[in-house]
């Protein structure tokens, strides 16, 4: 049911790389949001270095997980809402279909939420014969084209405007437009009419608040208010550590969440909701359901190295500086979360083997480190999880991807510690290389097990002589 | 669903991070306001008229990024004037009716617009229904979406970035501020504060005095509801409201 295509990478990326409008679309998001994120921090009255200090919040709401969750459901119930929580996947879809079908529900809205991706709400749901209509409207796009979103916040951003005008007057009965406006202006009325007639409304959660007991949303269009207001009954994903203890964490979390999601002061609208309408109110759902998930992320907890990757806000702001994700768009990391975060966040959730190489992808450059709005270091997790795959780990289960590459390094480590056995490795490099160098002196295709080192760019063959032969021969001529 | 899996899943999470669930519970919740907050509850209390002021224009500057329109206006009957002009001038998204929905609530009621606007054939409902239960619900649903202006204050709004706050209250339901097409915001001048930091300081100390303050919920609203998804063109009005007028009233 869940879609993991972590396996397809390279093809992907290639498929990615080739086409022409998604280079466009991501280099205008990029430069849009990536630089408008890196000013906006240096705006911050604070400056950047607020971002050390929200990283310092949210390590101590994930230090302190157990009690947060546990006054946050507490006050939810107090107020009459439920709370289940769901050890994985499973356990959260079979709980929101039995809340679904108790209310006898055909139609829910959705508000965007990666974590129902992640857990595969909407096929599950459609398997039961419910539909679920994406409401955020790049998430209605991609759901009407039957496709999978590709960027956490902007999740359309693959298709052009024509594309979109071609799908709505197909799907929506409406005359043939590129005018965003008109196609907007489409969406909003086919969408409103879902929401005034569906009988379950779905959110994920940014960040809750343990002390008060709420989970909040935050959204520019205004779809989440609405999933969350008119249906009977709201339910509400939210991943474990997406909470922290005080109500003024927020001054700091959700300036900076609106500055690395999309360069805004403040986010359009954000939604403080703990429970069903309480009596004496005429307005929001009879039933209010929270579904807190681990899926994987106690694992992730229970190790001091990776367990800062919980402080993610999934704001998207790593996507739009890597210049990986930069090239190969969201598609090619096959997982709900893509670029620098899920290049971490996959291989942990999924298996570090079968999602090798989106961390093995990624050029270690540091940009995303810069762009995270909780100071995350990205870069660390990514060569750690690499040398996983080089030593293997049987805390994560990981299998040694090459056990022959780790025997030639060890070789090579044994004879860089020699000085005779290194000079004569290199006059074997160097006589070797004669047989693979072309007409403009360069090799373009190594045998064996080495062409991995040539495939997609020449090599220059070794020097006639080493440095330091150079280097003694200049010191005689002086 | 007795087994709600609690148990479990927070012993998963205490054995993940190494620790007892019988220690003690870190002083991580809000107690009291300290020095610091002091400091700062007593510079909103005592902010002069032009201080406010300087705010205002703050605001009306922030405001512009976000496609949000503040009026100020010396009066309240100034407001109401502005806001019955407004609603004879806009035409209605749905329909040919029109018809404008307000919250129950003392500043807005003072204002005194139904019978006006009723004059003009634009009908007027309120939001709140606290005898009809299910069906009142229902009822205002049904009503506010077709409802072209919704009409309501706020609790606060931040001069950093024109965000209106607005707790969730009977007689100010939230369904005001986002089913209609246009939403007007009706506040006084003393509620206009600085940033953020300001606000959550004063939620905190709202929270110490009244435990249930935010209990019913609380919305913030930073301009009309937009779009970027359809190649980064940004677009107003995707499922909230297309416009948003804030009138803060200057006078005593």
């Amino acid at each position: 049911m869940i879609r993991i295509n972590t396996e397809k990478y390279r093809e992907e990326a290639i498929k990615g790389i080739n086409d022409p409008v998604l280079q466009k679309a991501l280099a205008a998001l990029q430069v849009r949001f990536g630089r408008g994120t890196a000013e906006a921090y240096r705006k911050l009255p604070e400056g950047p270095g607020l971002r050390r200090k929200a990283h310092e919040i949210r390590m101590k709401a994930i230090e302190n997980l157990d009690f947060l969750l546990e006054r946050l459901s507490d006050k939810i119930r107090s107020r009459g809402g439920h709370v289940f929580f769901a050890e994985n996947a499973d356990a959260a879809v079979k709980y929101a279909l039995e809340t679904a079908r108790k209310h006898n529900v055909k139609l829910a809205v959705k508000g965007k939420s990666m974590l129902t991706e992640e857990i595969g709400l909407n096929e599950a749901f459609a398997a039961a014969g419910i539909e679920v209509a994406e409401t955020d409207l790049g998430e209605y796009i991609i759901q009407l084209a039957g496709e999978h979103p590709s960027h956490i916040i902007a999740p359309a951003i693959h298709k052009t405007r024509s594309e979109i005008g071609l799908l709505f007057s197909e799907k929506l009965k409406i005359p043939f437009t590129t005018d965003p406006e008109t196609l907007t202006k489409a969406a909003r009325k086919a969408l409103r009419e879902k929401f005034l007639s569906a009988g379950m409304g779905i959110s994920g959660c940014n960040i809750a608040c343990a002390e008060t007991g709420h989970i909040t949303v935050v959204s520019n269009e205004g779809n989440i208010r609405m999933s969350t207001t008119l249906p009977k009954v709201h339910i509400a994903f939210m991943g474990m550590e997406r909470i922290t203890a005080r109500l003024s964490d927020h001054d700091i979390l959700f300036r900076l969440l609106s500055r690395g999601a999309a360069a805004q002061n403040m986010a359009g609208y954000v939604s403080y909701l703990g429970g069903p309408r309480p009596a004496g109110h005429s307005d929001g759902p009879d039933e209010f359901h929270l579904v807190i998930i681990d899926n994987g992320r106690t694992k992730i907890l229970a190790d001091e190295e990776f367990r800062e990757m919980l402080c993610c806000i999934r704001c998207g702001a790593c996507l739009n500086i890597c210049p990986v994700y930069g090239k190969i768009g969201g598609h090619a990391y096959g997982y709900a979360y893509s670029g620098p975060v899920g290049a971490v966040v996959a291989p942990l959730l999924t298996g570090i083997n079968r999602a090798k190489d989106l961390c093995l992808g990624e050029t270690l450059c540091g940009a995303c480190r810069e762009a995270c709005p909780v100071d995350i270091d990205l870069p660390r997790m990514l060569l750690l999880l690499r040398s996983k795959l080089a030593d293997g780990d049987s805390k994560w289960n990981v299998g040694r991807e090459n056990t022959g590459e780790k025997m030639l390094y060890g070789i090579w480590s044994e004879i860089v510690k020699r000085r005779w056995a290194y000079e004569a490795a290199l006059s074997f490099s160097r006589e070797g290389s004669k047989l693979f160098t072309g007409k403009e002196g360069m090799i373009s295709s190594l045998p064996f097990f080495l062409k991995g080192w040539t495939e997609s760019r020449d090599m220059k063959p070794p020097a006639r002589e080493s440095f330091i032969k150079q280097w003694k021969k200049s010191k005689k001529k002086v | 669903m007795n087994d709600n899996g609690q148990a479990k899943f927070i012993d998963n999470i205490r054995k993940a991070l190494c620790v007892d669930g019988n220690r003690a519970c870190p002083d991580i919740f809000y107690r009291k306001p300290d020095q610091e907050s002091m400091i700062i509850l007593e510079r909103i209390s005592s902010r002069s008229h032009s201080l406010r002021l300087q705010l205002l224009y703050k605001m009306i500057d922030s405001a512009k990024i976000v496609n949000l329109d503040v009026r100020p206006v010396q009066t309240l009957t100034d407001a109401s004037h502005e806001i019955i002009k407004l609603a004879c001038e806009k035409k209605p998204e749905w329909g040919d009716e029109k018809s404008v929905v307000l919250w129950k609530h003392p500043l807005i009621e003072e204002m005194n617009i139904e019978e006006i606007l009723r004059e003009r054939k634009i009908s007027v409902i309120f939001s709140n229904r606290p005898d009809e239960g299910k069906t009142g619900r229902d009822r205002l649903i049904k009503e506010s979406a077709v409802s072209f202006i919704g009409i309501t204050s706020a609790d606060y709004c931040i001069a950093e970035t024109g965000t209106l706050v607005l707790k969730t209250a009977p007689g100010n339901e939230r369904i005001v501020s986002l089913l209609p097409s246009i939403h007007v915001a009706v506040i006084k001048l003393g509620q206009v504060i600085a940033d953020f930091n300001e606000l959550y300081t004063l939620l905190d100390k709202e929270l110490s005095d009244s435990p249930e303050g935010i209990d019913a919920g609380m919305t913030f609203i930073t301009g009309p509801s937009k779009t970027a998804d359809i190649e980064a063109t940004m677009v107003h009005g995707a499922h909230g409201p297309r416009e948003v007028y804030i009138y803060v009233i200057t006078g005593d």
